[in-house]
Protein backbone atom coordinates (compact mmCIF):
# COMPACT_ATOMS: atom_id res chain seq x y z
CA UNK A 1 0.00 0.00 0.00
CA UNK A 2 1.06 3.40 1.05
CA UNK A 3 5.08 3.98 1.09
CA UNK A 4 5.73 5.12 4.65
CA UNK A 5 9.33 5.74 4.56
CA UNK A 6 9.49 9.93 5.22
CA UNK A 7 12.38 9.65 2.79
CA UNK A 8 10.70 8.01 0.13
CA UNK A 9 9.19 11.29 -1.67
CA UNK A 10 12.60 12.37 -1.87
CA UNK A 11 14.11 8.82 -3.54
CA UNK A 12 11.16 9.15 -5.67
CA UNK A 13 12.07 12.91 -6.90
CA UNK A 14 15.59 11.49 -7.55
CA UNK A 15 14.29 8.54 -10.00
CA UNK A 16 12.20 11.03 -11.57
CA UNK A 17 15.19 13.38 -12.11
CA UNK A 18 17.23 10.66 -13.65
CA UNK A 19 14.73 9.61 -15.52
CA UNK A 20 14.40 12.49 -17.50
CA UNK A 21 18.13 12.52 -18.54
CA UNK A 22 17.17 9.05 -19.95
CA UNK A 23 18.34 6.89 -16.94
CA UNK A 24 16.43 3.44 -17.86
CA UNK A 25 16.90 1.95 -14.58
CA UNK A 26 15.05 4.90 -13.18
CA UNK A 27 12.57 4.79 -15.62
CA UNK A 28 12.34 0.89 -15.08
CA UNK A 29 11.91 1.23 -10.86
CA UNK A 30 8.71 4.22 -12.08
CA UNK A 31 7.10 1.14 -13.81
CA UNK A 32 7.69 -1.50 -10.63
CA UNK A 33 6.22 0.90 -8.26
CA UNK A 34 3.16 2.24 -9.88
CA UNK A 35 1.92 -0.51 -12.61
CA UNK A 36 0.21 -3.00 -9.85
CA UNK A 37 -1.62 -0.16 -8.47
CA UNK A 38 -2.53 2.00 -12.31
CA UNK A 39 -3.68 -1.52 -13.33
CA UNK A 40 -6.04 -2.07 -10.67
CA UNK A 41 -7.32 1.87 -10.45
CA UNK A 42 -7.80 0.82 -14.57
CA UNK A 43 -9.76 -2.33 -13.87
CA UNK A 44 -12.44 0.05 -12.17
CA UNK A 45 -13.27 1.94 -15.06
CA UNK A 46 -13.17 -0.89 -17.88
CA UNK A 47 -13.41 -5.15 -17.65
CA UNK A 48 -11.23 -4.79 -20.57
CA UNK A 49 -8.08 -5.92 -19.23
CA UNK A 50 -5.80 -5.91 -22.30
CA UNK A 51 -7.22 -1.93 -22.70
CA UNK A 52 -6.01 -1.54 -19.28
CA UNK A 53 -2.71 -3.11 -20.27
CA UNK A 54 -2.87 -0.93 -23.55
CA UNK A 55 -3.59 2.41 -21.16
CA UNK A 56 -0.63 1.65 -19.15
CA UNK A 57 2.01 0.96 -22.06
CA UNK A 58 1.08 3.82 -23.38
CA UNK A 59 1.80 5.87 -20.51
CA UNK A 60 4.80 5.03 -20.33
CA UNK A 61 5.63 5.23 -23.64
CA UNK A 62 4.45 8.76 -23.58
CA UNK A 63 6.37 9.93 -20.73
CA UNK A 64 9.66 8.42 -22.30
CA UNK A 65 9.09 10.48 -25.44
CA UNK A 66 8.53 13.38 -23.41
CA UNK A 67 10.34 13.04 -20.92
CA UNK A 68 12.93 15.97 -21.59
CA UNK A 69 10.04 18.55 -21.68
CA UNK A 70 7.83 17.15 -18.76
CA UNK A 71 8.36 18.95 -15.37
CA UNK A 72 8.28 17.70 -12.35
CA UNK A 73 4.77 17.45 -10.73
CA UNK A 74 4.70 17.65 -7.01
CA UNK A 75 3.18 14.32 -6.55
CA UNK A 76 4.69 11.76 -8.99
CA UNK A 77 1.65 9.39 -8.48
CA UNK A 78 -0.87 11.80 -8.53
CA UNK A 79 0.64 12.87 -12.34
CA UNK A 80 0.88 9.29 -13.45
CA UNK A 81 -2.72 8.64 -12.16
CA UNK A 82 -4.20 11.43 -13.83
CA UNK A 83 -2.59 11.12 -17.50
CA UNK A 84 -3.29 7.39 -16.95
CA UNK A 85 -6.96 8.20 -16.12
CA UNK A 86 -7.23 10.40 -19.32
CA UNK A 87 -5.91 8.04 -21.43
CA UNK A 88 -8.42 4.96 -20.68
CA UNK A 89 -11.34 7.64 -20.61
CA UNK A 90 -10.47 8.87 -24.31
CA UNK A 91 -9.53 5.17 -25.22
CA UNK A 92 -13.37 4.37 -24.02
CA UNK A 93 -14.73 7.10 -25.45
CA UNK A 94 -12.48 6.87 -28.94
CA UNK A 95 -14.03 2.87 -29.15
CA UNK A 96 -17.61 4.08 -28.54
CA UNK A 97 -17.59 6.49 -30.42
CA UNK A 98 -17.70 4.02 -33.23
CA UNK A 99 -20.89 2.80 -31.57
CA UNK A 100 -22.56 6.21 -31.77
CA UNK A 101 -21.65 6.54 -27.61
CA UNK A 102 -19.44 10.20 -27.47
CA UNK A 103 -20.20 11.39 -24.16
CA UNK A 104 -16.55 11.20 -22.23
CA UNK A 105 -18.25 12.51 -19.01
CA UNK A 106 -20.67 9.27 -18.50
CA UNK A 107 -18.13 6.72 -17.58
CA UNK A 108 -17.98 3.47 -16.15
CA UNK A 109 -16.51 2.93 -12.44
CA UNK A 110 -17.31 -0.25 -10.68
CA UNK A 111 -15.39 -1.13 -7.57
CA UNK A 112 -16.60 -4.25 -5.28
CA UNK A 113 -16.07 -4.64 -1.99
CA UNK A 114 -14.33 -7.52 -0.67
CA UNK A 115 -16.37 -8.70 2.53
CA UNK A 116 -13.83 -11.59 4.30
CA UNK A 117 -15.18 -14.39 6.15
CA UNK A 118 -15.35 -14.10 10.02
CA UNK A 119 -16.96 -15.39 12.93
CA UNK A 120 -20.53 -14.28 11.41
CA UNK A 121 -22.32 -17.29 9.74
CA UNK A 122 -22.94 -16.88 6.31
CA UNK A 123 -26.22 -15.79 6.06
CA UNK A 124 -25.58 -12.51 8.26
CA UNK A 125 -22.66 -11.94 6.25
CA UNK A 126 -24.46 -12.39 2.92
CA UNK A 127 -26.98 -9.93 4.00
CA UNK A 128 -24.27 -7.26 4.97
CA UNK A 129 -22.49 -7.77 1.87
CA UNK A 130 -25.67 -6.96 -0.30
CA UNK A 131 -26.38 -4.43 1.51
CA UNK A 132 -22.94 -2.75 1.35
CA UNK A 133 -22.06 -3.46 -2.29
CA UNK A 134 -26.02 -2.31 -2.97
CA UNK A 135 -25.28 1.18 -1.37
CA UNK A 136 -22.19 1.64 -3.24
CA UNK A 137 -23.80 0.41 -6.49
CA UNK A 138 -26.11 3.62 -6.44
CA UNK A 139 -23.51 5.54 -5.88
CA UNK A 140 -22.66 7.70 -8.96
CA UNK A 141 -19.34 6.53 -11.12
CA UNK A 142 -17.48 10.04 -9.58
CA UNK A 143 -18.54 9.22 -6.27
CA UNK A 144 -17.43 5.65 -6.40
CA UNK A 145 -14.23 7.31 -7.90
CA UNK A 146 -13.84 9.36 -5.00
CA UNK A 147 -14.34 7.03 -2.04
CA UNK A 148 -11.51 4.45 -3.91
CA UNK A 149 -9.33 7.38 -3.85
CA UNK A 150 -9.50 8.21 -0.73
CA UNK A 151 -9.93 4.73 0.73
CA UNK A 152 -7.37 2.33 -1.09
CA UNK A 153 -5.25 4.70 -2.14
CA UNK A 154 -5.47 7.40 0.53
CA UNK A 155 -4.99 9.91 -1.37
CA UNK A 156 -6.15 13.68 0.30
CA UNK A 157 -8.74 15.72 -1.08
CA UNK A 158 -6.54 17.66 -2.76
CA UNK A 159 -5.20 15.36 -4.41
CA UNK A 160 -8.45 13.62 -5.74
CA UNK A 161 -9.38 16.75 -7.10
CA UNK A 162 -5.92 16.98 -8.86
CA UNK A 163 -6.45 13.22 -10.12
CA UNK A 164 -10.17 13.26 -10.94
CA UNK A 165 -9.82 17.31 -12.95
CA UNK A 166 -12.13 18.61 -10.43
CA UNK A 167 -11.78 21.70 -8.17
CA UNK A 168 -11.30 20.77 -4.33
CA UNK A 169 -14.35 21.87 -3.17
CA UNK A 170 -16.44 19.66 -5.47
CA UNK A 171 -14.02 16.94 -4.33
CA UNK A 172 -14.98 17.18 -0.45
CA UNK A 173 -18.90 17.67 -1.86
CA UNK A 174 -18.79 14.44 -3.81
CA UNK A 175 -17.15 12.67 -0.57
CA UNK A 176 -19.63 14.21 1.58
CA UNK A 177 -23.03 13.16 0.06
CA UNK A 178 -21.33 9.82 -0.78
CA UNK A 179 -20.14 9.07 2.68
CA UNK A 180 -24.06 10.86 3.96
CA UNK A 181 -25.66 8.15 1.67
CA UNK A 182 -23.71 4.96 2.84
CA UNK A 183 -24.36 6.04 6.03
CA UNK A 184 -28.12 6.50 5.91
CA UNK A 185 -28.63 2.82 4.00
CA UNK A 186 -26.50 1.04 6.21
CA UNK A 187 -27.42 0.48 10.00
CA UNK A 188 -24.98 1.28 12.80
CA UNK A 189 -24.83 -2.72 13.46
CA UNK A 190 -24.07 -3.83 10.32
CA UNK A 191 -21.22 -1.23 10.03
CA UNK A 192 -19.96 -2.72 13.55
CA UNK A 193 -19.82 -6.18 12.52
CA UNK A 194 -17.66 -5.14 9.20
CA UNK A 195 -15.67 -3.60 11.03
CA UNK A 196 -14.80 -6.95 13.31
CA UNK A 197 -15.06 -9.23 10.02
CA UNK A 198 -11.92 -7.15 8.71
CA UNK A 199 -9.59 -8.27 11.33
CA UNK A 200 -10.35 -12.10 10.49
CA UNK A 201 -9.19 -13.32 7.16
CA UNK A 202 -9.99 -16.82 6.97
CA UNK A 203 -10.55 -16.74 3.48
CA UNK A 204 -7.39 -16.28 0.61
CA UNK B 1 -0.74 18.53 0.38
CA UNK B 2 -1.97 16.55 3.42
CA UNK B 3 -3.96 18.55 6.00
CA UNK B 4 -3.11 17.96 9.61
CA UNK B 5 -5.96 18.53 12.11
CA UNK B 6 -5.72 20.74 14.54
CA UNK B 7 -8.89 21.86 15.55
CA UNK B 8 -10.28 19.15 17.78
CA UNK B 9 -13.01 20.63 19.71
CA UNK B 10 -15.04 21.04 16.31
CA UNK B 11 -14.16 18.85 13.82
CA UNK B 12 -16.16 16.34 11.85
CA UNK B 13 -16.64 13.54 10.73
CA UNK B 14 -15.57 14.25 7.16
CA UNK B 15 -12.23 15.77 8.71
CA UNK B 16 -11.17 12.71 10.88
CA UNK B 17 -11.38 10.76 7.68
CA UNK B 18 -9.34 13.23 5.41
CA UNK B 19 -6.87 13.48 8.37
CA UNK B 20 -3.67 11.60 7.30
CA UNK B 21 -2.88 10.79 11.05
CA UNK B 22 -6.09 9.28 11.87
CA UNK B 23 -6.12 7.05 8.57
CA UNK B 24 -2.90 5.58 9.42
CA UNK B 25 -4.04 5.23 12.89
CA UNK B 26 -6.69 2.97 11.68
CA UNK B 27 -4.85 1.06 8.86
CA UNK B 28 -1.68 0.60 10.46
CA UNK B 29 -1.59 1.67 13.71
CA UNK B 30 1.64 2.24 15.67
CA UNK B 31 2.41 2.83 19.52
CA UNK B 32 3.52 6.40 18.74
CA UNK B 33 0.15 7.02 16.65
CA UNK B 34 -1.76 5.15 19.95
CA UNK B 35 -0.67 7.30 22.10
CA UNK B 36 -1.15 10.23 20.23
CA UNK B 37 -4.69 9.71 19.36
CA UNK B 38 -5.63 8.12 22.85
CA UNK B 39 -4.59 11.73 24.62
CA UNK B 40 -6.73 13.09 21.99
CA UNK B 41 -9.48 11.70 23.06
CA UNK B 42 -8.84 11.97 26.70
CA UNK B 43 -8.55 15.31 26.06
CA UNK B 44 -11.53 15.81 24.26
CA UNK B 45 -14.36 13.30 24.87
CA UNK B 46 -16.86 14.38 22.93
CA UNK B 47 -14.97 13.48 19.96
CA UNK B 48 -15.27 9.48 20.80
CA UNK B 49 -18.44 8.70 18.53
CA UNK B 50 -17.01 10.20 15.33
CA UNK B 51 -13.81 8.52 15.77
CA UNK B 52 -15.65 5.38 15.91
CA UNK B 53 -17.85 6.14 12.90
CA UNK B 54 -14.45 7.47 11.04
CA UNK B 55 -12.93 4.28 12.26
CA UNK B 56 -15.88 1.95 10.69
CA UNK B 57 -16.01 3.74 7.93
CA UNK B 58 -12.58 3.40 6.97
CA UNK B 59 -12.33 -0.35 7.44
CA UNK B 60 -15.04 -1.06 5.71
CA UNK B 61 -13.96 0.47 2.58
CA UNK B 62 -11.83 -2.82 1.28
CA UNK B 63 -11.70 -3.23 -2.38
CA UNK B 64 -11.28 -6.14 -4.37
CA UNK B 65 -7.97 -5.32 -6.15
CA UNK B 66 -7.58 -6.24 -9.87
CA UNK B 67 -4.11 -8.49 -9.97
CA UNK B 68 -1.15 -7.53 -12.72
CA UNK B 69 0.32 -11.04 -12.08
CA UNK B 70 4.25 -10.96 -12.32
CA UNK B 71 4.35 -12.47 -15.39
CA UNK B 72 1.81 -10.14 -17.51
CA UNK B 73 3.83 -7.48 -15.53
CA UNK B 74 7.03 -8.26 -16.70
CA UNK B 75 5.59 -8.91 -20.32
CA UNK B 76 4.09 -5.24 -20.19
CA UNK B 77 7.65 -3.84 -19.12
CA UNK B 78 9.03 -5.85 -22.14
CA UNK B 79 6.63 -4.22 -24.37
CA UNK B 80 7.28 -0.71 -22.71
CA UNK B 81 11.54 -1.51 -23.12
CA UNK B 82 11.11 -2.41 -26.42
CA UNK B 83 9.25 0.77 -27.92
CA UNK B 84 11.78 2.89 -25.38
CA UNK B 85 15.05 2.10 -23.21
CA UNK B 86 15.71 -1.19 -25.74
CA UNK B 87 14.77 0.45 -28.77
CA UNK B 88 18.59 -0.03 -30.00
CA UNK B 89 19.28 -3.23 -28.62
CA UNK B 90 18.92 -6.63 -31.13
CA UNK B 91 15.93 -8.54 -30.74
CA UNK B 92 16.64 -11.86 -28.82
CA UNK B 93 15.73 -14.59 -31.21
CA UNK B 94 13.72 -17.55 -30.18
CA UNK B 95 15.25 -20.19 -28.92
CA UNK B 96 14.70 -23.76 -30.41
CA UNK B 97 13.24 -25.02 -27.27
CA UNK B 98 10.37 -22.73 -26.81
CA UNK B 99 9.06 -23.62 -30.43
CA UNK B 100 9.23 -27.22 -29.35
CA UNK B 101 7.07 -26.43 -26.19
CA UNK B 102 4.76 -24.55 -28.53
CA UNK B 103 4.06 -27.79 -30.35
CA UNK B 104 4.07 -29.83 -27.71
CA UNK B 105 1.44 -27.56 -26.22
CA UNK B 106 -0.50 -27.34 -29.43
CA UNK B 107 -0.45 -31.01 -29.51
CA UNK B 108 -1.56 -31.09 -26.26
CA UNK B 109 -4.33 -29.02 -26.91
CA UNK B 110 -5.62 -31.03 -29.64
CA UNK B 111 -6.06 -33.94 -27.55
CA UNK B 112 -7.62 -32.57 -24.91
CA UNK B 113 -9.69 -30.32 -26.37
CA UNK B 114 -11.32 -32.65 -28.91
CA UNK B 115 -10.48 -30.84 -31.59
CA UNK B 116 -11.58 -32.71 -35.20
CA UNK B 117 -12.45 -31.68 -38.54
CA UNK B 118 -16.00 -32.86 -40.13
CA UNK B 119 -15.46 -32.46 -44.26
CA UNK B 120 -12.00 -30.57 -43.39
CA UNK B 121 -14.14 -27.22 -43.26
CA UNK B 122 -15.54 -26.74 -39.87
CA UNK B 123 -13.85 -26.72 -36.38
CA UNK B 124 -15.57 -27.76 -33.42
CA UNK B 125 -13.80 -27.41 -29.76
CA UNK B 126 -15.37 -29.33 -26.83
CA UNK B 127 -13.99 -28.86 -23.83
CA UNK B 128 -13.92 -31.30 -20.89
CA UNK B 129 -15.45 -30.97 -17.72
CA UNK B 130 -14.06 -28.38 -15.16
CA UNK B 131 -11.24 -26.92 -17.81
CA UNK B 132 -11.90 -23.86 -19.88
CA UNK B 133 -10.13 -23.32 -23.05
CA UNK B 134 -8.94 -20.09 -25.16
CA UNK B 135 -9.60 -20.45 -28.86
CA UNK B 136 -8.16 -18.10 -31.48
CA UNK B 137 -10.90 -17.44 -34.38
CA UNK B 138 -9.83 -17.23 -37.76
CA UNK B 139 -9.79 -13.25 -37.85
CA UNK B 140 -8.30 -13.30 -34.65
CA UNK B 141 -11.29 -12.63 -32.49
CA UNK B 142 -10.77 -14.23 -29.11
CA UNK B 143 -13.38 -17.05 -27.24
CA UNK B 144 -12.49 -18.66 -24.09
CA UNK B 145 -14.76 -21.01 -23.66
CA UNK B 146 -16.04 -22.48 -20.26
CA UNK B 147 -16.04 -25.82 -18.95
CA UNK B 148 -18.51 -28.46 -20.80
CA UNK B 149 -19.05 -26.23 -23.66
CA UNK B 150 -18.05 -26.28 -27.04
CA UNK B 151 -17.65 -23.73 -30.04
CA UNK B 152 -18.37 -24.33 -33.94
CA UNK B 153 -17.04 -22.15 -36.98
CA UNK B 154 -15.83 -22.72 -40.62
CA UNK B 155 -12.17 -22.89 -40.84
CA UNK B 156 -11.23 -20.06 -42.93
CA UNK B 157 -13.63 -17.46 -43.43
CA UNK B 158 -13.89 -15.71 -46.88
CA UNK B 159 -13.94 -12.22 -47.75
CA UNK B 160 -17.08 -11.30 -48.09
CA UNK B 161 -18.70 -14.20 -46.04
CA UNK B 162 -20.35 -13.31 -42.48
CA UNK B 163 -18.12 -14.64 -39.90
CA UNK B 164 -20.25 -17.48 -37.90
CA UNK B 165 -20.20 -19.18 -34.61
CA UNK B 166 -21.90 -21.66 -32.96
CA UNK B 167 -21.78 -22.24 -29.27
CA UNK B 168 -23.44 -24.62 -26.89
CA UNK B 169 -23.03 -23.95 -23.06
CA UNK B 170 -20.79 -20.69 -22.31
CA UNK B 171 -18.56 -18.70 -23.54
CA UNK B 172 -16.33 -15.09 -23.04
CA UNK B 173 -15.85 -13.55 -26.75
CA UNK B 174 -13.79 -10.62 -27.64
CA UNK B 175 -14.61 -9.47 -31.16
CA UNK B 176 -11.70 -8.07 -33.55
CA UNK B 177 -13.84 -5.14 -35.01
CA UNK B 178 -13.30 -4.75 -38.97
CA UNK B 179 -15.89 -1.94 -39.26
CA UNK B 180 -14.43 1.76 -39.73
CA UNK B 181 -17.22 3.43 -40.68
CA UNK B 182 -19.55 3.37 -44.11
CA UNK B 183 -21.92 0.84 -45.05
CA UNK B 184 -21.60 -2.27 -43.17
CA UNK B 185 -20.30 -5.04 -45.55
CA UNK B 186 -20.66 -8.79 -45.01
CA UNK B 187 -17.20 -9.68 -43.48
CA UNK B 188 -17.50 -7.10 -40.80
CA UNK B 189 -20.73 -8.64 -39.51
CA UNK B 190 -20.09 -11.51 -36.55
CA UNK B 191 -22.83 -13.31 -35.90
CA UNK B 192 -23.02 -15.81 -33.25
CA UNK B 193 -26.01 -18.53 -32.78
CA UNK B 194 -26.96 -20.59 -29.92
CA UNK B 195 -29.59 -22.66 -29.27
CA UNK B 196 -32.31 -19.69 -29.45
CA UNK B 197 -31.02 -16.68 -30.24
CA UNK B 198 -29.01 -14.92 -33.02
CA UNK B 199 -26.71 -12.64 -31.59
CA UNK B 200 -25.18 -10.05 -33.90
CA UNK B 201 -21.76 -7.95 -33.14
CA UNK B 202 -19.63 -5.42 -34.23
CA UNK B 203 -16.16 -5.61 -32.58
CA UNK B 204 -17.26 -5.86 -28.79
CA UNK B 205 -16.71 -7.83 -25.53
CA UNK B 206 -19.35 -9.91 -24.02
CA UNK B 207 -20.53 -13.06 -22.61
CA UNK B 208 -23.03 -16.17 -23.95
CA UNK B 209 -24.48 -18.77 -21.21
CA UNK B 210 -26.68 -21.19 -23.62
CA UNK B 211 -27.35 -23.90 -20.85
CA UNK B 212 -30.79 -25.51 -19.08
CA UNK B 213 -33.21 -24.20 -21.89
CA UNK B 214 -32.22 -20.23 -20.70
CA UNK B 215 -29.94 -18.26 -22.71
CA UNK B 216 -28.12 -15.18 -21.06
CA UNK B 217 -26.05 -12.70 -23.30
CA UNK B 218 -23.68 -10.06 -21.17
CA UNK B 219 -22.32 -7.35 -22.89
CA UNK B 220 -19.10 -5.60 -21.36
CA UNK B 221 -18.13 -3.54 -24.52
CA UNK B 222 -19.37 -1.84 -27.53
CA UNK B 223 -22.42 -3.15 -29.24
CA UNK B 224 -24.69 -5.94 -30.32
CA UNK B 225 -28.13 -6.53 -31.81
CA UNK B 226 -29.81 -10.05 -30.58
CA UNK B 227 -32.70 -11.61 -31.94
CA UNK B 228 -34.72 -14.73 -31.84
CA UNK B 229 -33.46 -16.92 -34.56
CA UNK B 230 -37.25 -17.87 -34.98
CA UNK B 231 -39.10 -14.88 -35.38
CA UNK B 232 -38.96 -12.05 -37.21
CA UNK B 233 -39.18 -9.61 -34.68
CA UNK B 234 -37.19 -6.66 -34.35
CA UNK B 235 -33.74 -7.54 -32.35
CA UNK B 236 -33.53 -5.94 -29.11
CA UNK B 237 -29.48 -3.77 -28.74
CA UNK B 238 -27.67 -3.62 -26.24
CA UNK B 239 -25.37 -0.96 -24.68
CA UNK B 240 -22.48 -1.96 -22.68
CA UNK B 241 -23.10 -3.09 -18.95
CA UNK B 242 -26.83 -4.63 -20.46
CA UNK B 243 -27.79 -8.63 -19.76
CA UNK B 244 -30.57 -10.00 -21.88
CA UNK B 245 -31.92 -13.54 -20.98
CA UNK B 246 -34.01 -15.87 -22.62
CA UNK B 247 -36.28 -18.03 -20.85
CA UNK B 248 -39.82 -19.22 -21.64
CA UNK B 249 -40.29 -18.05 -24.77
CA UNK B 250 -39.22 -14.28 -23.76
CA UNK B 251 -36.22 -11.92 -23.90
CA UNK B 252 -35.96 -9.65 -20.77
CA UNK B 253 -33.15 -6.81 -20.73
CA UNK B 254 -31.92 -6.02 -17.73
CA UNK B 255 -28.33 -3.57 -16.41
CA UNK B 256 -26.41 -5.60 -14.04
CA UNK B 257 -22.83 -5.45 -13.36
CA UNK B 258 -21.45 -7.52 -16.24
CA UNK B 259 -18.32 -8.08 -15.35
CA UNK B 260 -19.67 -10.62 -13.00
CA UNK B 261 -20.85 -12.73 -15.43
CA UNK B 262 -17.32 -13.31 -17.23
CA UNK B 263 -15.51 -13.13 -14.02
CA UNK B 264 -15.68 -17.16 -14.77
CA UNK B 265 -12.93 -16.36 -17.30
CA UNK B 266 -10.01 -15.30 -14.61
CA UNK B 267 -10.78 -18.11 -12.68
CA UNK B 268 -13.07 -16.45 -10.13
CA UNK B 269 -16.66 -16.48 -9.23
CA UNK B 270 -19.08 -13.51 -8.19
CA UNK B 271 -22.08 -14.74 -6.36
CA UNK B 272 -24.98 -11.49 -5.56
CA UNK B 273 -27.66 -12.50 -3.96
CA UNK B 274 -27.62 -16.02 -5.73
CA UNK B 275 -29.71 -18.97 -5.01
CA UNK B 276 -27.88 -22.03 -3.73
CA UNK B 277 -30.04 -23.89 -6.34
CA UNK B 278 -28.24 -22.06 -9.03
CA UNK B 279 -24.91 -22.67 -7.94
CA UNK B 280 -25.34 -26.10 -7.34
CA UNK B 281 -26.74 -26.10 -11.56
CA UNK B 282 -22.86 -24.81 -11.55
CA UNK B 283 -21.66 -27.67 -9.92
CA UNK B 284 -23.42 -29.94 -13.02
CA UNK B 285 -22.74 -28.07 -15.87
CA UNK B 286 -19.28 -27.27 -14.92
CA UNK B 287 -17.77 -30.35 -13.34
CA UNK B 288 -20.30 -32.75 -14.45
CA UNK B 289 -21.35 -34.24 -11.27
CA UNK B 290 -25.08 -35.14 -10.47
CA UNK B 291 -26.02 -33.14 -7.14
CA UNK B 292 -27.48 -35.11 -3.94
CA UNK B 293 -29.26 -32.71 -1.95
CA UNK B 294 -30.37 -34.42 1.96
CA UNK B 295 -32.49 -31.19 3.19
CA UNK B 296 -34.06 -29.51 0.06
CA UNK B 297 -34.25 -26.18 2.59
CA UNK B 298 -30.45 -25.84 1.93
CA UNK B 299 -31.60 -25.15 -1.81
CA UNK B 300 -33.90 -22.14 -0.85
CA UNK B 301 -30.87 -19.61 0.63
CA UNK B 302 -29.05 -17.51 -1.32
CA UNK B 303 -25.47 -16.60 -1.37
CA UNK B 304 -23.03 -13.74 -2.01
CA UNK B 305 -19.58 -13.43 -2.46
CA UNK B 306 -16.42 -13.21 -4.56
CA UNK B 307 -14.54 -16.84 -5.19
CA UNK B 308 -11.77 -18.59 -6.63
CA UNK B 309 -13.02 -21.22 -9.20
CA UNK B 310 -9.66 -22.34 -10.23
CA UNK B 311 -9.77 -25.26 -7.55
CA UNK B 312 -12.29 -27.55 -7.93
CA UNK B 313 -11.43 -28.59 -4.79
CA UNK B 314 -11.09 -25.28 -2.76
CA UNK B 315 -14.01 -23.75 -3.97
CA UNK B 316 -16.27 -26.93 -3.08
CA UNK B 317 -14.84 -26.00 0.48
CA UNK B 318 -15.03 -22.66 0.01
CA UNK B 319 -19.12 -22.93 -0.66
CA UNK B 320 -19.18 -25.89 2.36
CA UNK B 321 -17.78 -23.64 4.71
CA UNK B 322 -19.74 -20.54 3.71
CA UNK B 323 -23.63 -22.06 3.90
CA UNK B 324 -22.38 -24.69 6.89
CA UNK B 325 -22.53 -27.67 4.89
CA UNK B 326 -20.92 -30.86 3.89
CA UNK B 327 -19.85 -31.57 -0.33
CA UNK B 328 -18.60 -34.93 -0.75
CA UNK B 329 -17.74 -35.71 -4.60
CA UNK B 330 -17.95 -39.53 -5.19
CA UNK B 331 -15.99 -39.73 -8.12
CA UNK B 332 -17.24 -43.51 -8.86
CA UNK B 333 -21.09 -42.31 -9.17
CA UNK B 334 -19.54 -38.85 -10.45
CA UNK B 335 -22.21 -38.01 -7.51
CA UNK B 336 -21.85 -34.60 -5.31
CA UNK B 337 -23.25 -35.46 -1.71
CA UNK B 338 -24.96 -32.67 0.15
CA UNK B 339 -25.49 -32.84 3.76
CA UNK B 340 -26.27 -30.01 6.07
CA UNK B 341 -24.07 -29.87 9.27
Amino acid sequence: MQNLDPNSGETEKLHWHSFKTGNAASFEHLYQKYSAGLYNYGAKFSGDKDLIKECIQELFVQIWIKRSSIGNPEHIKNYLYKSFRNLILKKTAQLQKNQDFDDIENYDFNVSLNIEDALIDGERREKISVQLQEAISRLTARQKEAIFLRFYEQLSYEEIAEVMGITVKASYKIMARSLSFLRNNLSKEDLLILYMAFYMKLLN
Amino acid sequence: MKKQLTDYQSCTLEDLINDESFMLWVTQPTDDLDNHWDSILQAYPGLAPITQEGREIILSMRFETEVLDTKEQKELWNNIASKTTSINKPVRKIRLWSRYAAAAILVGVLLTAGLFYSGFREVTIQTPYGQLQDVTLPDGSLVTLNANSNIRYNKKWGDNQIREVWIEGEAFLKVSHLHKGGPVKNNQRFVVHTGSLDVEVLGTSFNVNDRRGRTAVALLEGKVSLGLNTSQEKPIIMAPGDIVEYTGGKLNKKPVNVVEYSSWKDGKLYFRDVPVARIFDYFEDIYGYKVKVDDPEILKRRLSGTMSSKNEKVFFETIARTLNISITPDHDSHELIIKSN
